[in-house]
């Protein structure tokens, strides 16, 4: 049971419930302890435990049944947020690249700043849940765009446009944040 | 010609999104790099991208490494868990 607060943490951090999470453990710890002969050591226990709730997590949002719907046009209030960035010739209004100097460093070297990582979590929740959970199905666990827009209940044909949105509005929150290099 | 081959800094930008999610077609690979060569302003986007991927996932793996964090398994959530797994669930073998 050592790990299982950060197996709590994380699965925390991904559904947003209390209550989801703690069911995630229980499952994740069950499972664990099922397939413990499977376990070979090549990787660290926590590794191996946080490997197995991520399937959970999105076995989580897989059945949490949410309905399909086109929110190509409504994710989060907006109708067209590049409208803001962009003239009507599709030419920069804004400087794209002020404050985000940062994501064209080395990875290894922006992962190791806690307090831009605390920011990027930030942003990340400000999201509309279906937007966040999309986002990270697809960027973080590496599902394909289907499996991704399925899960989160959006159709695989608006996915697309809603990936696109999810990371403008990512930028745009960690450039109001003024990220330094 | 420019106007043939160019595309405009916000079907740049989507490009670059697309991208990380799907292989560009020919054209649009072809017309993105084009617009990448001639746009001092958009060239920098595919990295911040990329870049924008890597502190996602950084940032959603934190948490469970992050063990000077307060949130901690509720006690009775604990000791349900321990219960089940002693009572119910058995290695396969």
């Amino acid at each position: 049971m050592q790990h299982a607060d950060s197996l709590y943490r994380y699965a925390l951090s991904r559904v947003k419930d209390h209550h989801a999470a703690e069911d995630l453990v229980q499952d994740c710890l069950s499972a664990a302890w099922q397939r413990i002969n499977t376990f070979d050591g090549r990787s660290s226990l926590s590794t191996w435990l946080i490997g197995i709730m991520k399937f959970k997590v999105i076995d989580h949002f897989r059945k949490s049944k949410r309905t399909p719907t086109d929110q190509s046009a409504d994710p989060g209030g907006e109708q067209d947020p590049l409208s803001s960035v962009f003239d009507s010739y599709g030419t920069w209004k804004i400087d794209p690249n002020h404050g985000l100097e940062m994501l064209a460093s080395a990875p290894d070297q922006i992962a190791s700043q806690n307090e831009l990582l605390d920011w990027v979590r930030a942003c990340l929740n400000k999201l509309p849940d279906r937007l966040r959970v999309l986002f990270t199905l697809r960027e973080v666990d590496g599902l394909a765009v289907s499996s991704a827009a399925s899960a989160a209940g959006v159709t695989a044909g608006s996915a697309a446009v809603l990936l696109t949105r999810s990371r403008h509005r990512l930028r745009s929150c960690l450039q109001e944040h003024g990220i330094q290099p | 010609m420019l106007k043939a081959l160019g595309i405009s800094c916000k079907d740049a930008y989507g490009l670059c999104s697309v991208q990380m999610d799907r292989k560009l077609t020919t054209g649009e690979s072809f017309r993105l790099r084009f617009h990448l060569k001639i746009c001092g302003i958009c060239q920098y986007l595919p990295k911040q991208f990329r870049g924008l991927s890597e502190l996602v996932r950084a940032c959603e793996l934190d948490p469970a490494n992050d063990e000077s964090s307060d949130v901690q398994l509720p006690p009775k959530v604990r000791e349900r868990i321990v219960e089940h797994l002693r009572d119910g669930v058995q290695p396969k073998s």
